[in-house]
């Protein structure tokens, strides 16, 4: 089963709700808040992308097929910015 | 004067006691526009925003939407210098690795990593590398290839190599690398012990890399000698790192007090304690506070501080305030000559616009003068 979690390259910083994230490659921040946030705070552990669209069904209070995308399009952000790895 | 008196208490909230509301009487009413201007000119230029950040988040310091939306933005682009310089860290260990150079990470990134519990909190606006003495000329040679120039030229070349603190370098992205080969110049830094600071670091992984930084008790040195020495108005985020530090006790006592004791820098200690009570009301117990909270400098060490922070802190006192501190009449005078007698490349670089060498005659001309009489 494929996990995600931070890529070791990674530099962010936490700043109130906000997590601000660059990759090994750029110079540029990435800022994100809300789903983001906690999806960025929740691969401190590894995680499948069922575990993540589940917990964030949960504290959202959403269908899980309603936050799936939105997990699946960010996961692919964060892969293509090297911010994290699928293992 | 509230804005300064503010800063303060800003550059002290977290600390232990430090917790609590930051303005004396409040009525819970938010600053005014003047006085809301004037703190966070304060906050940015002595780099506090992630200290401001903190205190809003905990309710501390009232603040209107305007305020509470400027102190997240400033906090936000405090963070992503923070990260540019990390990113460049990065790349610069990767080269120096490479070329087998050794380095220490000093001051902003080791301390964010190393001494605050959130890196979020502690904000800086430059790298500080330490090299070994021996390896100091191919440092700078990996960090010219990778772009980076010398602010300054130094008096000679002997200087650079055995007596400067080190160099400050300029990067093609604007960044700023300080180069060191030691913790501060002159009187407090030849007591120093710089292959102590090599044999007593520490490991902390940043950027996917181990980088090492200075172990606890020479780090909290580091940190007294730069709120000491380093500025005549002491800054307020140097003083902060002593404070934060020394309370929150990842230091041997014993060992720190045996360092400084060594490294001849008693006096340092103890404007660092007086700075901690004066500028943060923070109050140091415990072995440390005891061995110099009292501590009287002699008239030699105060005139070595004074050449850091006092009305005359040109080269030429800090040089002679050093004298003392070198071992033997040969390592003066080979002090004197690498300080005092300049070469035509630092002369040159010297040339203001009138195109009227400042250092014309120099000290050359001087000692020819004095011989002829």
């Amino acid at each position: 089963m494929t996990t995600w979690e931070r890529a070791p390259e990674a530099l962010w910083r936490r700043s109130g709700e906000r997590r601000i994230l660059m990759g090994p490659t750029t110079d540029e921040v990435l800022v994100v808040e809300g789903t983001g946030r906690a999806i960025w705070d929740l691969l401190g552990e590894p995680c499948t992308q069922e575990e993540l669209v589940g917990v964030l069904a949960e504290g959202f209070d959403a269908r899980p097929e309603e936050v799936s995308l939105d997990v699946r399009e960010f996961l692919g952000t964060l892969r293509d910015a090297g911010l994290v790895i699928e293992r | 004067m509230i804005a300064s008196s503010l800063a303060r208490r800003v550059a002290a909230f977290g600390l232990p006691g430090h917790d609590g509301p930051l303005l004396e009487q409040s009525d819970g009413a938010p600053l005014s526009a003047d006085d809301w201007a004037q703190l966070t000119r304060i906050v940015s230029a002595q780099r506090l925003a992630g200290y401001l950040h903190r205190a809003v988040e905990a309710g501390a310091l009232p603040v209107t939407a305007e305020q509470r939306d400027e102190v997240d933005d400033l906090h936000l682009r405090s963070c992503a210098t923070a990260l540019r310089l990390e990113r460049i860290l990065v790349q610069l260990a990767a080269l120096l690795d490479e070329a087998g150079i050794e380095f220490l990470v000093l001051k902003g990134t080791a301390s964010a990593h190393l001494v605050h519990e959130d890196p979020s909190h502690r904000m800086f606006g430059d790298n500080d590398l330490l090299f070994r003495s021996g390896q100091f000329d191919e440092a700078l040679a990996v960090l010219s290839g990778a772009g980076y120039q010398r602010a300054a030229t130094p008096p000679t070349s002997a200087f650079a190599r055995r007596f400067a603190k080190g160099a400050t370098l300029h990067g093609t992205s604007g960044d700023e690398v300080d180069a060191h080969r030691n913790l501060v110049f002159g009187s407090f830094g030849f007591q120093i012990d710089l292959d102590e600071l090599f044999a007593s670091a520490v490991s902390f992984e940043l950027g996917g890399r181990q980088l090492r930084a200075l172990g606890p008790e020479a780090r909290l040195m580091h940190a007294c000698y730069h709120a000491a020495l380093g500025d005549p108005v002491p800054r307020l985020n140097s003083i902060r790192d002593v404070a934060q530090m020394l309370t929150t006790g990842r230091h041997a006592p014993e060992r720190l007090v045996h360092l400084a004791r060594a490294w001849r820098a008693e006096p340092v200690l103890a404007r660092a304690l007086h700075l901690c009570r004066e500028h943060l009301d923070v109050q140091v117990d415990g072995a440390v506070a005891e061995a110099f909270d009292a501590y009287q400098p002699s008239r030699r060490e105060r005139r070595a501080i004074a050449s850091y922070v006092g009305t005359d802190r040109s080269f030429l006192s800090k040089v002679l305030a050093s004298l003392p501190y070198l071992d033997g009449p040969r390592e003066r005078a080979a002090f004197l000559r690498a300080s005092l007698v300049p070469s035509a490349e630092f002369t040159e670089s010297r040339t203001n616009r009138r195109g009227v060498k400042p250092f014309r005659g120099g000290v050359r001309g001087a000692m020819a003068r004095s011989r002829r009489r």
